[in-house]
């Protein structure tokens, strides 16, 4: 083996990716070149530097006893700390544009229907808190304890959402919000969970042009979707997940395939 | 229940410093990397019966915690400068400073900032990489099946990672008169 395959190989020999035969070459080499042998014992340095300086951090003391324990989500003391519910609530809050932009149907004017919903966007993207206004309940901020949501949803459309409950999959919800699109009410609402999992729950009234079952991909990422009609309307719910497992949970909840 | 998710916090106790330390570096701060290795053991409990016995459990507690980063704490970390490999280097293969254990000696107390700053303007792909092969000693297989991404690339954005980290050192060697200017053979 000549120096520069040896140094060619170094690395992979230091990361212990070489073949047998490889590795004995090499080991023949250092063995024989001092300069190569000083490249060697160089790197083996810098590493065992970076090693001890870099990668000896070690967790919180108590973090293991605290992931163990089991905690009780509430929505008034909502253990997310608040950047990540506020962000959170805007990836919901962009989820939904997104989702509204598709569903539009063809006869509708998709950018300016677009333009429109990300106007409202930014109205209420700082994730409702603190935002607790007229058209934008935050539930971290009202003071109303009984059905919060219905009674927005009640006093803006005249009734109470839908009732598909989330608290079950451990959802909390910390804000909905309502505008007119074309006259017709959009009210969504976005749930959290303690990891920060945020299902985006919007009740669509205008026409459905999505199939069953779908796939958002909203940057980047494949987000699944699960619709369901609301009986006796032609309402649909529509629920974005941040991944299929957590819609797959959801799906088992309400006894759907 | 409760006792089911002490027994898998047990089983996951023995990767909790690797998990912190790479969520550490890749969020750049405490608080965010707690949130991370706390949203990984979380998706790790629901998700247990997905992992299939036998194979690596640290691999695939990576696996999550990779994912909720890229997908989650990357659009939102605050975004320091990233290298542009090609300001970095300018064409070709690169002849890269090595340093000599003398020079390891002599400069390993001051090593950590300048090692830190390098690190965090690598593009978080590269830095992921270099985190698990150099301190977690995970495999260029392994880290291939963590980011789902061909040997050939784990090996490219490694070895790109190191040769940026090992410039960028040598160069702030010499700044701080560490390290003698050689000459290039």
């Amino acid at each position: 083996m000549k120096c520069h395959e040896a140094k060619h190989h170094l690395d992979l020999f230091m990361d212990g990716e070489l073949s047998v035969p490889e590795n004995l070459k090499v080991l023949e080499h250092l063995n024989l070149c001092r300069p190569c042998a000083g490249v060697y014992e160089g790197e083996k340095a810098l590493r065992a530097a970076l090693r001890s300086r870099l990668g000896a951090d070690r967790a919180p003391a108590g973090l293991a006893e605290r992931l163990a324990q089991e905690e009780v989500p509430s929505v008034r003391g909502l253990r997310l700390p608040t950047r990540r519910l506020l962000s959170a609530a805007a990836a919901a809050a962009f989820l939904l544009v997104a989702l509204l932009f598709v569903l539009t149907t063809p006869g509708e004017r998709p950018q300016a229907f677009a333009a429109e919903l990300s106007t409202k966007h930014k109205e209420t993207r700082m994730g409702f808190c603190g935002q607790d206004s007229d058209d934008c309940l935050c539930l971290h901020c009202c003071s109303e304890s009984d059905n919060p949501v219905g009674k927005f949803f009640q006093r803006h459309v005249g009734r109470e959402s839908c009732s598909h409950d989330l608290s079950g999959l451990g959802y909390k919800p910390i804000g909905a919000s309502v505008w007119r699109h074309r006259g017709k009410p959009v009210c969504w609402t976005v749930h959290c969970d303690n990891a920060g999992h945020t299902i985006t729950h919007g009740l669509v009234t205008t026409k459905i042009a999505l199939e069953p079952g779908p796939l958002l991909v909203c940057d980047g990422v494949d987000r699944p979707v699960v619709m369901i009609p609301v009986e006796g309307t032609e309402l649909t719910c529509v629920f974005v997940f941040d991944d299929e497992g957590e819609a797959q949970r959801f799906r088992t909840s309400k006894g759907m395939k | 229940m409760v006792e089911a998710r002490a027994e898998f916090a047990d089983r996951v106790k023995p990767h909790l410093d690797s998990l912190y330390r790479t969520a550490l570096r890749m969020t750049g701060e405490g608080a965010s990397a707690e949130d991370l290795v706390q949203e990984t053991f979380l998706k790790a409990y629901r998700g247990f019966g997905q992992f299939e016995p036998g194979s690596n459990f640290k691999a695939w507690l990576f696996t999550i915690l990779t994912h909720s980063y890229i997908n989650d704490y990357r659009r939102r970390s605050r975004a320091p400068r990233v290298t542009d490999f090609s300001e970095v280097e300018p064409e070709g293969e690169i002849e890269t400073p090595h340093f000599s254990a003398e020079d390891v000696e002599r400069l390993a107390d001051r090593l950590g900032d300048p090692a830190k700053r390098a690190l965090d303007r690598l593009p978080p792909e590269h830095r992921l990489v270099f985190l698990m092969s150099t301190f977690e000693d995970l495999s260029y297989k392994e880290i291939s099946a963590i980011l789902g991404v061909p040997i050939g690339t784990v090996m490219s954005r490694l070895f790109r990672a190191r040769a940026v980290l090992r410039r960028e050192l040598a160069e702030f060697a010499q700044q701080q008169g560490y390290l003698q200017e050689k000459d290039q053979p």
